[in-house]
């Protein structure tokens, strides 16, 4: 409980750095917004001063002095208020981000997971039958893999798989033609648009799960208390799991749940290349129009979810390794 | 019970030529015996031990010669075979036990998976079970619901020692079991693992460096040196009739605490090197009393007065006859 109380605090604590940090950093740039608009405008001819009054007004600018503004920043943050998007005026930045959510969370989250389950049992796998084929093959295959450049895998898939062989779309979340509802044409239509996405993830990740696995595995196999299960006489199905695997997979909980954390960001490359409706797609959208509302908005919610990922990784170690969770003895 | 027939171990390497750390080694164990298994780091002892326990990993060791125990020639079994009779009939305490126990499982639950394997029964007697074994090695029963992080290196070697005896084994070896404890430990858990031997009858295997030590608790000692036994006698004459020149320059590197005068001797040199073969006695470059002959045959174990011994020294008529 004691534990748990901690890592609760911890968390706290964290988030409200993130924010503050995330208050702070912005206006650390010189210029604001109305200003480069200002700046734009002026090149065609004078701007009236009541024009740039109302700019800033529409914009939201800052007023008052900086603690004023910060107490107002929290204040908004907690009523989920972060503003109005600048590329997609005059939509919300919140609703515009709970759009593209779901698209990044049932992908890229799902695919993450998969590719990590598959990924680490396969690592399991190699490392019992170390040396043999698969170990062998497994091995070379995936370090050749994990060393894909992300963008380069999508690019070619695109240009084989949907350019050429027209098996696949080229791009999108789904077919232009339906409007998004829970009717079974859409969701075939989504389905359809996400395999490709979903290979170029699951292929450029799940070298990096099975490697890490395989090696911790090969680590752990070489504990004494390996060595004494065998001896005792434990079915190598018990040894391989509840003593080998059990304990080579703590190190990587950490990892997956930052990874998990990461997913909230979506795949920038990813969606870019395949045009995904998704949080990464939505954030190089925001970069190039410049939406700093938007941006500081997604910046904040994937700082927010590693944190909400590393919260859970220690909840999930804490129930696995009984060390970590009296935090004391080493 | 246990005989060990020309048993080879020898260490595959990369560049071809393996380490033979166990070469052609014979001896037996009766049962209710306390058998010691001396000699200095590297001279393939517990590679002897692990041998006898067939836990040696046929990817890195080559295995030739036989180990019988109670008629059935451990080399020859089935892997399944082996599994079962692992722990039942011969189970093993090592180093320290500091890493022998799985971090993230209670104590209670490894005993559990131990029974598991081998038999059937309700939860409540195999808890029953531990809790004998625990008071057995002088621990309180309630540490079954530790993890292993939370007890101490002798009570973890004590329960390694509780573990081992679970399933009444036959033979049980012990390699190195009290080097990383303190000697007030140590002493501790050498009582209480004779005790237990005298009660429970089963045999040991007692490998360790520390001759001192295992002339107080074996009743029969063997010593070893470069993977071969060089002397094998009863504990009670080996102090007072050493016949090997490296058990006597053994025995010089150990005092009697209660000695008035006490002079220490250290043994000059290093073990030959085990690659390839060795050609003669393996301890004649380090030997005071070396002759011709012991550079060009290498002495076999022989009977003598009270045991065994391989030494040049005692063969006279061989000597002669070359």
């Amino acid at each position: 409980m004691r534990f748990i109380l901690r890592k609760l605090g911890f968390l706290v604590l964290t988030v409200w750095v993130a924010i503050t940090l995330n208050f702070i950093i912005p206006r650390l740039m010189p210029g604001n917004p109305a200003e480069a608009m200002m700046a734009k405008y002026a090149q065609q001819g004078p701007v009236p001063p009541q024009q740039e009054k109302a700019l800033e007004l529409m914009l939201g600018l800052p007023t008052g002095s900086l603690w004023q503004q910060y107490w107002g920043y929290v204040v908004n943050i907690i009523h989920g208020n972060f503003g109005v998007s600048y590329s997609f005026f005059p939509e919300s930045v919140l609703s515009v981000i709970l759009q593209a959510m779901p698209w990044t969370l049932t992908l890229v989250g799902l695919v993450t997971i998969l590719q990590f389950v598959v990924g680490t049992l396969l690592g399991v796998y190699a490392a019992w039958h170390r040396g043999k084929k698969f170990d062998s093959i497994a091995t070379v295959l995936f370090s050749f893999t994990s060393a894909f450049p992300y963008f380069w895998i999508a690019l070619a898939l695109i240009y084989f798989l949907a350019f050429i062989a027209h098996w696949f779309p080229i791009s999108g979340g789904y077919s232009g033609s339906l409007s998004p509802s829970l009717n079974l044409p859409f969701i075939e239509s989504v389905v359809y648009h996400s395999i490709l996405p979903a290979i170029t993830i699951f292929i450029t990740g799940i070298g990096g799960s099975l490697l890490g696995m395989r090696n911790n595995m090969i680590n752990t196999l070489g504990e004494d208390y390996i060595f004494l299960a065998r001896a005792e006489g434990l079915k190598s199905k018990t040894v391989a799991i509840r003593y080998a695997a059990r304990n080579a997979m703590l190190p990587i909980v950490t990892n997956f749940a930052m990874s998990l954390g990461l997913v909230v960001g979506g795949s920038l490359l990813m969606e870019t290349v395949f045009a995904y409706p998704g949080m990464g797609y939505l954030m190089s959208t925001a970069i190039s129009n410049q939406d700093y509302p938007l941006l500081q908005t997604l910046f904040l919610f994937i700082t927010i979810s590693v944190l909400l990922a590393n919260f859970a990784a220690d909840m999930v170690t804490g129930i696995l390794d009984p060390r970590v969770r009296k935090g004391a003895a080493r | 019970m246990l005989e060990v027939k020309d048993l080879w171990v020898t260490y595959k390497s990369r560049s071809g030529i393996g380490v033979s750390a166990v070469r052609g080694v014979d001896f037996d164990i009766p049962d209710n015996s306390f058998l010691g298994l001396v000699g200095e780091s590297g001279c393939g002892k517990s590679t002897l031990g692990f041998g006898i326990a067939g836990l040696l990993d046929p990817k890195r060791n080559d295995v030739s010669g036989k180990v019988i125990l109670d008629g059935q020639d451990l080399y020859t079994l089935s892997k399944e075979q082996l599994r079962t009779l692992r722990w039942e009939k011969l189970s093993v305490v090592l180093q320290g036990g500091m890493n022998a126990f799985n971090p993230v499982l209670k104590i209670k639950q490894q005993f559990i998976d131990v029974m598991r394997a081998h038999s059937n029964q309700s939860t409540s007697s195999m808890v029953d079970r531990i809790a004998e074994l625990l008071s057995a090695v002088q621990l309180d029963p309630r540490i079954m619901d530790s993890y292993p992080h939370e007890l101490s290196g002798g009570m973890k070697q004590r329960t390694a020692i509780a573990l081992s005896l679970v399933l009444h084994p036959r033979l049980v070896i012990l390699d190195e079991p009290t080097t990383a404890l303190d000697v007030v430990v140590q002493r501790s858990i050498i009582n209480m693992l004779s005790e237990l031997q005298r009660l429970q009858k089963f045999s040991v295997l007692f490998i360790s460096h520390d001759l001192g030590l295992v002339l107080e608790v074996a009743n029969r000692v063997m010593v070893m040196y470069s993977g071969q036994i060089v002397e094998d006698k009863p504990a009670s004459v080996i102090m007072d009739d050493a016949q090997h020149p490296y058990t006597k320059a053994l025995l010089g590197c150990y005092v009697n605490p209660h000695a008035e005068n006490v002079s220490l001797k250290g043994i000059p040199g290093t073990p030959p090197d085990l690659r390839g073969g060795v050609q003669g006695c393996p301890f004649a470059p380090r030997c005071s009393f070396v002759m011709d002959v012991c550079f060009t045959k290498t002495p076999q174990l022989v009977k003598c007065e009270n045991g065994l011994v391989a030494c040049h020294l005692y063969r006279q008529d061989e000597v002669t006859v070359e």
